[in-house]
């Protein structure tokens, strides 16, 4: 199976180690479908994804995604939770730049209307949306999500959950970093708390598979271990 | 109104008391005190502003304009014939700043609707989407209308001031760059440093060409002897010019704007002006222009951090 693996990946920031990771001595590896990063703020969660996406020069170690090195340029989509985009580059233009444009998804997020608008007079849930269909066109088998659904309403959180069925089911490794994860912590594969500078399964920490938890459980559980 | 009584009076309870409280009253108050409020934390905004960047900003904004007053200054020399001061040199110098300042101020939230094909179809580069996002702003425009009125006036003893005029477009085009770092790294991290210098490369490029025929057109409706040899020295000059100007748009502390302007219009003129003088020169500056890409390749990596929304 295609997964994300790390040796010696050293993420830090400004002198700060953040993360120390390796496959084989910690058993931290990436597997097809949605991964949900849950930590409180400040503890790197977002740096992780940056480093990941080779945004970050202090970056160390590799990172493996089916036994090969991992390029960013060819086979990493990044989706930061600032969205800093060009004013008067239209919706279409932005997306299908990443690849073919698929207008069924279009459809599916309410994007029609705005479709061949300039991205400086959508609103910020209509750049969110537009960025969700970036990250679909790219077709790249790794994807890193930072907060993805801030700004996105009922109807779109609804899109979003079809895209990433449909990413599962291409086999895509999908991080999430979200702080309200109720809306998609059913599709999740597995969840992701940091111990020790490295990150750990749900499971290992809390006895227990995710899939089966509810949000108030989950909600509970992650304030009793970052407490 | 009763949410305005609700927030304003209480507020200004110690003024208002034995006061009648009318309607105009509660909200002459409530603007008066959200003015005070905005105005205190405007000012308490630039005190740290200013706290933060001041060494920076003042140290190397000085270093770069005093340096490229200097080099200016045999230029202005040689071109007007006259000696002109350090002090005439620097103004004259950080004026083509300003100006260029005043029209990303004022006109670059205008734009043109343009046909989107081309992008569409072409799943463009990064350097394209720049290119194409600067070029249907009205600011282009009004920037090579006027860089145009203003060559007209040249006659053929200083067609060789055309060669700085022509950076006008490029000098408006670096006040964007800064935000379009954080773009660059979160599309295409690893070789974003290079798209971006060719998008600024290109929308030079496409307007120093553009207003370099709509000038000798001019010219030569005004009946000056443009020869060839001259076309040929301008078209050198301004590719030259347009090539260093954008080369080192990620130096002067990685693009920041104002500081790396300078730097950008004084290696920009020098290259112009030596292409200009001598037309094989411009193999030298596609070298440097390429070095310059290869050298800032990993540029942007951590030094933008990504940390506010924006539109560019």
């Amino acid at each position: 199976m295609k997964t994300l693996s790390f040796k010696n990946f050293k993420v830090a920031r400004q002198s700060r180690l953040f993360f120390d990771l390796d496959t084989e001595q910690d058993r931290v590896s990436f597997e097809p479908g949605l991964h949900l990063l849950l930590a409180p703020n400040g503890l790197g969660k977002s740096t992780f994804l940056q480093a990941c996406s080779g945004l970050l020069a202090d970056t160390q170690g590799d990172l493996f995604f089916d036994g090969r090195t991992v390029t960013p340029a060819s086979s990493v989509f990044y989706l930061s939770e600032y969205l800093t985009l060009p004013k008067f580059i239209t919706g279409e233009e932005w997306a299908s730049s990443y690849g073919e444009a698929d207008l069924k998804w279009v459809n599916e997020l309410r994007l029609n209307d705005v479709w061949k608008k300039y991205l400086g007079r959508m609103s910020q849930g209509e750049r969110r949306k537009i960025m969700w269909l970036s990250a679909h066109f790219s077709k790249k088998s790794i994807l890193f999500l930072d907060e993805p659904l801030d700004g996105l309403d009922l109807r779109a959180i609804d899109a979003a959950r079809g895209l990433i069925n449909a990413w599962k089911a291409e086999g895509r490794v999908v991080l999430l970093v979200a702080h309200q994860t109720g809306e998609i912590a059913d599709l999740a594969t597995q969840a992701w708390v940091i111990e020790n500078q490295k990150w750990a399964d749900w499971s290992s920490i809390f006895k227990t598979p995710f899939s089966g938890e509810s949000a108030s459980e989950v909600r509970t559980k992650l304030l009793g271990h970052y407490r | 109104m009763l949410l305005l009584r609700r927030v304003a009076l209480p507020l200004n309870r110690p003024f208002l008391a034995g006061c009648r409280k009318t309607r105009s009253f509660a909200v002459a108050q409530l603007t008066l005190r959200l003015t005070m409020v905005t105005t205190k934390l405007k000012w308490l905004n630039l005190y740290r502003w200013l706290k933060e960047y001041i060494i920076l900003w003042t140290l190397l904004g000085s270093i770069y304009s005093l340096a490229g007053a200097v080099l200016f200054q045999p230029i202005f020399q040689w071109i007007t014939k006259k000696e002109p001061s350090l002090l005439n040199s620097w103004l004259l110098t950080n004026s083509f700043v300003i100006i260029s300042w005043l029209f990303h101020s004022f006109l670059s939230n205008f734009s043109f609707k343009q046909a989107n094909r081309y992008l569409v179809k072409a799943h463009a580069p990064l350097s394209t989407f720049f290119c194409v996002n600067e070029l249907r702003k009205v600011s282009v425009l009004a920037v090579i209308f006027v860089t145009v009125i203003t060559g007209a006036f040249l006659n053929s003893h200083s067609f060789q001031i055309w060669v700085i005029l022509a950076q006008l477009p490029i000098q408006v085009s670096l006040f964007n760059l800064k935000p379009w770092e954080q773009i660059t790294l979160q599309r295409s991290a690893l070789v974003g440093a290079k798209e971006l210098l060719r998008g600024l490369l290109k929308v030079q490029l496409i307007t120093a060409i553009l207003a370099t025929i709509l000038v000798v057109t001019l010219w030569i409706v005004q009946g000056q002897s443009v020869s060839l040899a001259i076309i040929g020295s301008l078209a050198s000059g301004v590719l030259g010019a347009s090539l260093m100007s954008a080369g080192v748009a990620l130096e002067g502390d990685s693009g920041r704007p104002f500081l790396v302007n300078s730097i950008s219009l004084v290696s920009g003129t020098l290259a112009g002006l030596l292409c200009f003088a001598m037309p094989v020169s411009l193999l030298f500056c596609l070298y440097l222009y390429h070095r310059f890409e290869a050298v800032t390749l990993n540029r942007l990596r951590s030094i933008a951090p990504i940390d506010e929304d924006t539109l560019v």
